[in-house]
């Protein structure tokens, strides 16, 4: 079957003399010839041509007096035969020919060596294990679990905000924290102010619940409690597994509780200043405690900057409460009551353990247990690590191109909402899969390894650490510091930015604690607030109201409070026969007294930050 | 005895390029003709001498002509080129000097005594 050869030839096998050695033998020749034939692969013409001089020479051999054995053994092995015809006919095509075969020759070999390469890394990516993981959102929930169930506000929290309408305010979409912002209300002629009194209203129970729950010691939110779901549903769309599956986090931690509780402190605020309103003073100090409770309880929640920033703001309204009152109503308060409210500031615990350093040290070092295998074991990308960042990126960062950027226009261009949910984990076609593998292997071979993103994690670290240690009136801008100087190398060489990227995503431009918006201005907030008390104390005693602080010192205040970010005494002059106190601000000049603009980041804003009269 | 086949690779053209200046010869015959005057030395497998021929072909030394033979059958003759003829002298007066440096090694007894093939020296 197959020894026949499949060509023709104008040779007529019964002329041939290999017909004279008898039909067996003939066709021994024959299928041997065919054989050659075949393996060289040939071209037709070329086929023809030395079929038939090959069966010319066993002719010829046949001729003399050669049996088919001793012309096939003197032949020697078909396989060389044909191997050896095949490149010396090649030899003799065309130049056109030789140069197409050579570029196809080293097209396919470069193709070959490129598949070769990417599917080794392939499969060095998904061979890579990682190590043992510690599980952060566990860590937490475990600590959160030694306190006492009757201990914990958090659940009296979530009911009161689950029954929270929010949307009974206006049909017409408008904003809560329009609404409840408290320049627009300070008048009750403004039409929010009605609005707003009749929401406070309608949520009566839910406000009821939250100042019950702030008289509990501990907040006590635990990430994964299935407790949570239908508030996380009705919030985020996602239960609380979803919210925080096991090993498939994002380079952070999602805080939903402290958003909902800034809304808690909103609502405190606002019953407090209604309560203000209608003169009644003990539900007035009723709603001050339970925002001044929140304020502990959220500050001893959880050690992140931004939960210290919203445990903060809650203090700041708190203390912003207490300035309402003593300027707006000092009269409701006795004198007894005046330093008992400089008792209870005094005596308020509104620390908080939260560093950013250990914040950000924290949380790269989670972020490089989930991108990587252990150290010891090279620190190599895994699969795992590389969906991680690809849904790091996803969800918040859009630096790095292809084929993130793709796919977020994609996600984008259908309408999907550009937070977390599982179909982000998972490609949406064939193409996106395709895409993110190759993304995935780029990376395995371009990241620089653990070892090398640890030490330049430890790197910023030392800079934020240098930066935060100097008092806030002597840090350098963050614009103009070392730490950002360094992002910036990372972000804008071609080459350190192929190998180290993932930094970006765990270390931020901006930090809060740096310019000192987190602890310095809370303490000179409070010190201020103290001082609010001391001149109503000083005008009680004296009957007007003193020039300058340096009045207060030392009947009523300690020592004068001073301004966090310039290191000076706080402003202080009488406008009108009332007083004027302020901070310089972030800008760290004096505006006289104008109000902050709303410019954000890294734009520092112009204008002061005004203590009293409170905004 | 068996020539070394790095020896052969060098020595084999040279020697079917000396053949086919005494005229024209196909393929079985250049085999016949190798064995029988070099007493066998510079016989090769017939496997290798059509891959030669082509390549020799492709470089333009020798050329092939179908024709007919005595008998009747269709034969490749093959015959050398002018381009073959060069490379013949060239090649000779190479391989003359070999044999005349491993003489004076003594690894030659004496270049008298060399097998000539084609009866030319």
């Amino acid at each position: 079957m197959t020894d026949q050869p499949p060509f023709t030839s104008h040779v007529n096998p019964k002329h041939l003399g290999i017909a004279r050695l008898g039909t067996d033998q003939e066709q021994q020749i024959k299928t041997f010839v065919a054989r050659v034939i075949r393996r060289a692969r040939l071209w037709r013409s070329e086929r023809n041509e030395v079929h038939m001089e090959l069966l010319s020479h066993f002719d010829d051999g046949a001729d003399a007096g050669r049996s088919a054995e001793q012309l096939i053994a003197d032949f020697g092995p078909p396989q060389v035969a044909a191997r050896l015809i095949r490149q010396a006919k090649l030899r003799n095509r065309s130049w056109k020919w030789q140069l197409w075969h050579r570029t196809t020759q080293v097209f396919a070999a470069s193709v070959g060596i490129v598949i070769c390469g990417f599917l080794f890394l392939v499969a060095r990516l998904h061979l890579a294990k990682h190590g043992p993981r510690t599980d952060l959102v566990s860590t937490f929930d475990q600590a959160t679990a030694s306190i006492a169930v009757n201990d914990r506000a958090w659940p009296l929290y979530r009911e009161g905000l689950t029954l929270l309408n929010r949307k009974s305010i206006d049909p017409n979409s408008v904003d809560f924290g329009l609404v409840f912002r408290t320049p627009n209300l300070k008048d009750p002629a403004d039409p929010n102010w009605k609005r707003a009194a009749d929401y406070l209203k309608a949520n009566a129970k839910s406000i009821d619940l939250f100042i019950q729950a702030a008289t509990l010691p501990r907040l006590g939110y635990i990430y994964r409690d299935p407790a949570n779901d239908v508030w996380l549903k009705k919030r985020r769309g996602s239960s609380a597994t979803e919210t925080y599956p096991l090993y498939q986090p994002t380079s952070g931690i999602l805080l939903p509780q402290y958003q909902e509780l800034g809304c808690v402190r909103d609502l405190l605020f606002m019953s407090a200043l209604f309560a203000l309103k209608n003169k009644d003073l003990p539900r007035f100090r009723q709603l001050w405690q339970a925002e001044s409770h929140l304020a502990t309880q959220v500050l001893a929640s959880a050690e992140f900057t931004v939960v210290h920033a919203i445990g903060n703001s809650i203090a700041g309204s708190a203390l912003s409460l207490i300035r309402h009152l003593v300027v707006e109503h000092p009269e409701l308060l006795t004198n007894e009551q005046l330093q008992g409210w400089r008792h209870d500031l005094t005596a308020a615990n509104w620390e908080s353990k939260s560093s950013a350093v250990d914040e950000f040290r924290r949380m790269s070092d989670d972020t490089l247990q989930n991108i990587y295998t252990a150290e010891d074991q090279g620190g190599r990308l895994t699969a795992q690590g590389a969906r991680f960042l690809l849904q790091s990126l996803l969800l918040s960062w859009s630096f790095e191109p292809s084929p993130c950027a793709a796919i977020l226009e994609e996600k984008q261009a259908a309408g999907l909402p550009q937070e977390y949910t599982n179909e982000l984990q998972y490609p949406n076609s064939l193409h996106e899969a395709f895409q993110r593998e190759l993304a995935a292997v780029r990376w395995s071979a371009t990241l620089a390894n653990r070892r090398e993103l640890r030490l330049e994690a430890e790197k910023l670290l030392t800079l934020i650490e240098e930066e935060l240690a100097k008092p806030l009136a002597q840090r350098t801008p963050v614009t103009e510091s070392s730490y950002f100087q360094e992002l910036q190398r990372i972000e804008t060489t071609p080459e350190v930015f192929r190998r180290y990227w993932p930094i970006l995503m765990m270390f931020p431009q901006t930090i809060a604690d740096w310019s000192g918006s987190i602890s310095e201005p809370h303490r000179m907030y409070l010190e201020a607030t103290q001082a609010s008390l001391a001149l109503e104390q000083y005008r009680r005693r004296t009957g007007h109201w003193p020039e300058r602080l340096e009045q207060l010192v030392p009947v009523d205040l300690p020592r004068v409070p001073l301004d966090a970010y310039s290191g000076q005494p706080l402003i202080y002059r009488l406008v009108e026969g009332r007083p004027l106190l302020y901070s310089v601000g972030p800008d760290r000049d004096d505006d006289g007294g104008k109000p902050l603009s709303e410019l954000s980041w890294p734009v520092i804003p112009d204008g002061d930050e005004q203590i009293l009269p409170p905004l | 005895m068996k020539i070394e086949r790095e020896l052969m690779r060098g020595a084999g053209p040279v020697a079917v390029l000396k053949l086919l200046a005494g005229g024209a010869k196909y393929g079985y015959e250049l085999v016949e003709a190798l064995s029988a005057q070099t007493a066998g030395i510079l016989a090769m497998g017939q496997s290798t001498l059509y891959p030669m021929l082509y390549n020799l072909e492709a470089q333009g030394l020798i050329v092939g002509n179908w024709a007919s033979s005595p008998s009747g059958r269709d034969r490749k003759y093959y015959s050398l080129t002018p381009a073959g003829q060069k490379r013949l002298a060239h090649d000779s007066e190479q391989w003359q000097a070999v044999v005349q440096a491993l003489s004076s090694l003594g690894v030659l007894p004496s270049t008298s005594r060399v097998a000539t093939i084609g009866g030319v020296a």
